[in-house]
Order: structure tokens, then C-alpha cells, then sequence
């Protein structure tokens, strides 16, 4: 019984191997297939795809009819790349249209010698040479009705075809690039935040193929928070670069802005753009006067404590020196208080809480309280990132 | 044959079980403090020791920080302080790297008149990549020993790098004269919440002018495995001031490696000579302290309340404690 497990066994594992053994297509129908099925390609980037044969007996001659989209590839060159092996052949047709996008190729060998290829790794059929011309994807289509094996007869060999596809990608050169001063390079890339009253300074890098583009005009349209545009032009310089300012108002609108240069480029239009925060680059956001819990209020009796709630911002992309400074008087203007801090704060949101004293000589009545945030010690002639917050400090007790 | 094997089974299992219990449960150490005082109920005025120990698995840490806090009967720190156990080697991460006694504009100052405003500047050091969540704590003390401030500062992030703290600080009319001492610490959160110290505290000494007469300092004793606090509870009598009678509230917290530990312990601060603790120095005193004069604790008459000196018998000397604190309130 085991035995003839083992039989069956080895009769299938023969049978398997003599079935891979088989020369290719053998008793199939023959296929004509693009090779690569797929590629990828940038813009003006040339490239070869083939067409092979998988297998034909007796093939003696074909024809290949190949169709694609001419706005995004243009074929350049079709060659017969000797798949008879033999120098004894004619090529009777080829033409490429990039007007009605196809091209087509039609050899077969010539009479009395007939090397038809029977196995093996023959060579393609044909090369193709295409250059990518624009973006987006092109079926690389071998029309059945055109695309003919035949044998040494003149009898068809009945195939299939298979199609190819070629996706052209945007460049991956970077042809215009806007950013500020103070940062954004690359496509689509923030830039580090402005206080308000602060010039913004845009650049507009224009280059193709590696060169700078000299002489372009480069459109640049601000929206600010609310959506209002503001345009301007500018040509490129020597360097391809084109340059833009505008000067932000004491008082702008807070918030994102958004600047989108443009231009065009051999019948292109390339854009990019820079998005940057307007604002106060440390911005207290909020004070509250309170006890240790952290509860508001705004009467202590003298000789207690008095805690600071500080919220703030830093808006950009850096740590920023803060000189937070707190100072606390009574009625008679006499200080309760004089705190700072001197640190960097990183980039986003900060609660501090800050603690004081009220000296026992303090004068009972309003007193206040300031908070402010600048950006070097005010002896080291500091100046405020933003405007100061006032809050009350009623001084009771006896 | 197979009563062994059974046992071997068994034995295998329950080494395995330990093993996974022990995984699962870190292994951990175990970190104990404690905490011993002079007295459970101090006269204001009198002396406060406080002191104990850290272990780790039973061994005595000689290189461990503990955070003390004191509250007074309404939760408030009256004491933050930190204390070693013994050397401290190397730097933590968090460091105080100066704490200078300066005038309003930052300029390094040493003499403070009472009823003025003293200011002192902290320069702080985080070497971590990342900030960390501090409280900063001033603890002042005057040449008695008497804290007369203990105040947070600063609670928030404390980010990579250096930061530098500014903070002001009034000197009570009512304080002593002559060398005091200002402490900054550094802790996650008050040990009261479970806090600990990020670092050994930073001192500065400065004068304090025209208060009350001078008088020396207690001095701290500090042995190897062993941490000492001394202090001296508020005999000033201003409603603002730290100490005033009243249940008070210790705490020692201590992070050694990854083990954090914690102990409280609570004690009274009576007015001085306030037997039967009434909050007042007054006649009803007096007639308590006449009813167990010339007693000693076997006497069925003695009031431990009564011994003001704490010297063991009722006699003259309490009394004229008592007369000299007459009429004193809480």
C-alpha cells in the first residue's frame, strides 16, 4: 500500500516537472504583449517599451499595430529587433503618428530561408521609443485586428494581444517654488509666522529642467483670513528668482495667509504655495488673577498670596526668548510685586502660574496688576511681543 | 516513580508561576521613610527636630533627597524644604544652579530692612531634551529659625536649557534681625500631592535689618543616612504669619531610582502657656497652672499641659512663662 502511495507520488512530481519543462505556449494561443505592462515615466523623460511574443510556431512573419494618447507620449522610433535571428527578412512597413497616435511595423523573413523561432528567450518583436510630453496615463494598445502572426503560408497564427500602460508623473523637478522670508521652500511648504506691521517678503524660485528661467513673469494673489486677494506680478530675474513684498498693517487680520505664485512655463501652468500665520509671535492669550487652586478673584488681603494664571503662544515654528514679566502696585502705585521669567519658550501653547506676596504695607484699595511679554529684558532694550494685559488687584485686610 | 515526577510537575509549575508573578509585578523594590519628631505638640516658639531615614529592601540610602513639607491647619505649606540623606552624587537633570538675594533691578544685594521688599533671582537648569512639569518653592527663614514665608513661585513647564526666575519677596516688619536664609526647591508637585524633589535645594543667606533683635541660627545636624530638619515654630503673633495654633500636617515624600515613597505624620502647635487650649493666655490658665503647681507626672494632679518647659514638674518657671505670655491670643 505504501508503495504504491510512493508510486503515485513520483509519477506526479514527474509530471509536474515535465510540465514546466514544455517549451512555452506549447499547444497555446500565441500572445503579443507590451513589455514592461506598466511604467512610469516623468515629463520629457524618454523610454523604450517592447513587444514581444511569447510563443509561435512556424511564425514566418507579423504585423503590430500599436495605438497610445498622444498628449501624454509621443513615440519617437520603432526598430525590429531581429526575433528571426536571421539577416534574411524585410521590413515592409513601419510608421509612427503622433498626430493620430499609433504606430505600426510589419516584417517578415524572406524566402527560401525560414527561421521561425520555436523557443527560448527570442527578442522582442519590436522596440519602441516614446518621450513622456505631459502628465497623466496612456494605454499602450496592440489593436487585435492589426496585430498579425502569420506563417510561412500566409495563414494567420491566431493571438492574443496584451496591452501596456505608461503613467507619466509630474515632474519631479520642482518648477516654481514660492516661499517668505523666513522660510517655506518646497512645494506647498509653511512659512514661519509675522507680527503685524511686518514686510513679507516673497520669492518665487522658476527654474525648468534644472535651469533657472530668467525673464518670466510670476504672479503672486495673497488671501488674507477672510479671503480677500491682494495680486501682484513680478518678473524673474537673472537667478529665475521673482520678488514680492507687502507690509502688514498694525492691526491686520489674525489668522492663516495663503500665497500662491504662478507662472507659466512652455505652455504650462506651475504654481505653489506658501501658507504663513499673521499674528503675535507670542501672543499672552490669557491672565488670571486666581488663588493656588487656580481660582479667579480679584480681592486678597494683604499679607496673602496671589497667584498669576499666564496662558500664551508662541505662533512660530521656533522657540523664542520670552522675558515674561509681572507687576503688581497698590493705590499709592507702590510695588506689591515685580516678577519675571527668562526662558525659551518651544513653539505652541504655555500655562504658567506665577506666585507673589502682598506685603503687610501695602495700601488697601485698586490696585493692578500687568503682565507682559517681551522678547529680551526691557534693561536690554526688549521690546513687547504683544500687548499687555492689565488685570485689577482690589488690596483689602487690615 | 511517579509521585516524583508529580513533584518534579509541580515544582516546575510553581517556579514558573514566580517567574511570571515576578515579571509581571517589576520585581520591585520596596522604598520605606520615616519620620520621627521631638514632640507632638509644640509650644510657639519652641524647637522643631524632624528627622528619619530612607530604605531601599531594608538598606539605609545615604544618597537619597526627601521632600518635607508642613502644613498649617488650613492645608497651606509653612515648610518646603529639601533635605539629603547623605552625600548626593553626581548632578540631576533638574538643577538649581544659583539663587542670588538682589535689589529691583536684579543687582546682587545682602541687606534687607524690614517693611521693604527683597528680591531674588534663580537661575534654573533642565539638561533633559524635554521640559518638565516643576513647582518651584521659596522657603524663608529668619536668624531665629522661624520660616515667616513658604510660597510656590512657579508651577509649569520647565523646558530644556536654562531659565531664569525673578521673584520679590516682603520681609514682615516683625521678623529678626541678622543672617536668614532663603531656600529654592524644585518639585514635580507639592509633597503633600505626592510630590518629590527634582534636586537638592539651593540656599542663599542674606541680612535682615531693623527687625526684631538678632539672635544665632539653630544649627541643623546632618548625619550619613540619616535626614535632619531643625526649625523654629513661629512665636510672632500676626494673623498671616505660618505657625499659629493648631493641628499640622508633616510630609515626607522620597523618589529613589523608580520607587517613590511617601509618610505623614501629624502634630499640634499650641499658644504658649495656653493649658487649657482656649487660644488665649488668661486667667483660666492661671488657675489651672496654681491647681497642679509643685506636681510631677506621678501626681494625680499633674496637667502635662501645665509643664510648659517641659522639664518633668509644674513649678515657678512655668509660671512666669505663663505671666510673660499673658494676655497673648491665637
Amino acid at each position: 500500500m505504501k508503495k504504491k502511495f510512493f508510486g503515485a507520488l513520483i509519477t506526479v512530481v514527474i509530471l509536474i516537472a515535465g510540465l514546466s519543462l514544455a517549451p512555452p505556449g506549447l499547444g497555446a494561443t500565441p500572445t503579443v504583449f507590451v513589455s514592461p505592462d506598466s511604467k512610469v515615466v516623468q515629463i520629457s523623460e524618454q523610454f523604450t517599451i517592447d513587444i514581444d511574443l511569447d510563443y509561435a510556431e512556424h511564425l514566418y512573419g507579423f504585423e503590430i499595430f500599436l495605438t497610445f494618447d498622444r498628449t501624454k507620449i509621443n513615440a519617437t522610433a520603432i526598430q525590429y529587433v531581429n526575433y528571426f535571428n536571421t539577416t534574411s527578412y524585410n521590413v515592409w512597413y513601419s510608421e509612427i503618428n503622433n498626430t493620430a497616435g499609433y504606430t505600426t511595423l510589419a516584417v517578415s523573413c524572406l524566402a527560401p530561408v525560414r527561421t521561425g523561432k520555436t523557443g527560448g528567450s527570442p527578442p522582442p518583436l519590436a522596440s519602441i521609443n516614446f518621450t513622456a510630453i505631459a502628465a497623466g496615463s496612456s494605454t499602450l494598445h496592440l489593436q487585435p485586428n492589426r496585430t498579425i502572426l502569420s506563417d510561412d503560408q500566409g495563414i494567420q497564427i491566431a493571438s492574443t494581444t496584451l496591452d501596456g500602460n505608461v503613467q507619466v508623473a509630474q515632474p519631479t523637478e520642482q518648477v516654481l517654488d514660492v516661499y517668505t522670508q523666513r522660510g517655506g521652500i518646497g512645494p506647498n511648504t509653511s512659512s514661519d509666522a509675522f507680527s503685524p506691521a511686518e514686510t513679507v517678503i516673497f520669492s518665487a524660485y522658476l527654474k525648468y529642467q534644472g535651469q533657472p528661467i530668467s525673464g518670466a513673469i510670476v504672479q503672486f494673489t495673497t488671501y488674507d483670513p477672510d479671503g480677500t486677494p491682494r495680486a501682484d506680478t513680478a518678473r524673474t530675474d537673472n537667478n529665475g528668482i521673482a520678488t514680492s513684498n507687502f507690509t502688514l498693517s498694525s492691526d491686520p487680520i489674525m489668522g492663516n495667509y495663503s500665497t500662491t505664485a504662478s507662472a507659466n512655463v512652455q505652455g504650462q501652468d506651475y504654481n505653489d504655495t506658501v501658507i504663513y500665520r499673521v499674528g503675535w509671535i507670542v501672543c499672552l492669550q490669557n491672565v488670571i488673577v486666581c488663588n493656588y487652586s487656580g481660582t479667579p478673584l480679584t480681592s486678597f488681603d494683604r499679607g496673602t498670596r496671589v497667584y498669576v494664571n499666564v496662558t500664551l503662544e508662541n505662533i512660530s515654528f521656533t522657540p523664542k526668548t520670552l522675558f515674561l514679566w509681572v507687576h503688581a502696585w497698590d493705590n499709592n502705585a507702590a510695588d506689591v510685586a515685580r516678577e519675571w521669567m527668562l526662558y525659551n519658550v518651544p513653539s505652541g501653547k504655555t500655562t504658567v502660574l506665577l506666585g507673589f506676596r502682598i506685603p503687610q504695607w501695602s495700601a488697601r484699595g485698586d490696585g493692578q496688576l500687568y503682565v507682559g511679554a517681551y522678547n529680551n529684558p526691557y534693561w536690554t532694550g526688549g521690546s513687547a511681543y504683544c500687548p499687555g494685559i492689565y488685570s485689577s488687584l482690589q488690596i483689602t485686610g487690615s | 516513580m511517579t509521585k516524583k515526577r508529580h513533584l518534579a510537575l509541580i515544582l516546575f509549575l510553581l517556579v514558573v508561576i514566580l517567574a511570571i508573578y515576578n515579571v509581571r509585578n517589576g520585581n520591585s523594590a520596596t522604598l520605606k521613610i520615616t519620620l520621627n519628631m521631638n514632640k507632638a505638640i509644640y509650644n510657639i516658639g519652641s524647637k522643631a527636630d524632624f528627622w528619619g531615614n530612607v530604605t531601599l529592601d531594608g538598606g539605609t540610602l545615604s544618597d537619597a533627597l526627601v521632600a518635607i513639607e508642613v502644613d498649617n491647619q488650613n492645608g497651606t505649606a509653612v515648610i518646603l524644604r529639601t533635605k539629603p540623606t547623605g552625600t548626593i552624587n553626581g548632578t540631576t537633570t533638574i538643577q538649581i544652579l544659583s539663587i542670588t538675594p538682589c535689589d529691583a533691578t536684579g543687582t546682587s544685594k545682602s541687606n534687607f530692612s524690614v517693611n521693604t521688599m527683597a528680591f531674588f533671582k534663580i537661575l534654573l537648569r533642565n539638561s533633559e531634551n524635554l521640559s518638565r512639569q516643576v513647582e518651584i518653592t521659596l522657603n524663608l527663614f529668619d536668624s531665629k529659625t522661624v520660616a515667616f514665608d513658604a510660597l510656590t513661585i512657579f508651577i509649569g513647564p520647565l523646558y530644556s536649557g536654562d531659565t531664569e526666575l525673578f521673584v520679590s519677596e516682603p520681609i514682615p516688619a516683625d521678623v529678626s534681625s541678622g543672617n536668614s536664609t532663603v531656600y529654592c526647591n524644585v518639585f514635580t508637585s507639592l509633597p503633600k500631592n505626592g510630590g518629590y524633589s527634582l534636586c537638592p535645594e539651593a540656599s542663599a543667606s542674606f541680612m535682615i535689618i531693623n527687625g526684631r533683635p538678632p539672635v544665632v541660627n539653630i544649627p541643623e545636624q546632618n548625619s550619613q543616612g540619616m535626614y535632619n530638619l531643625t526649625f523654629r515654630v513661629d512665636n510672632y503673633n500676626q494673623k498671616t504669619r505660618p505657625f499659629r495654633p493648631g493641628s499640622y500636617n508633616a510630609t515626607v515624600t522620597c523618589r529613589y531610582q523608580s520607587e517613590t515613597t511617601s509618610l505623614a505624620k501629624a502634630f499640634e502647635v499650641v499658644l504658649t502657656a495656653d493649658i487649657n487650649r482656649d487660644g488665649s493666655v488668661d486667667i483660666f490658665d492661671a488657675i489651672l497652672l496654681s491647681n497642679g503647681f509643685n506636681t510631677t507626672p506621678a501626681n494625680p494632679k499633674w496637667n502635662p499641659n501645665a509643664d510648659i518647659n517641659s522639664d518633668g514638674i509644674v513649678d515657678i518657671y512655668d509660671a512666669i512663662i505663663l505671666s510673660n505670655n499673658f494676655g497673648n491670643t491665637a
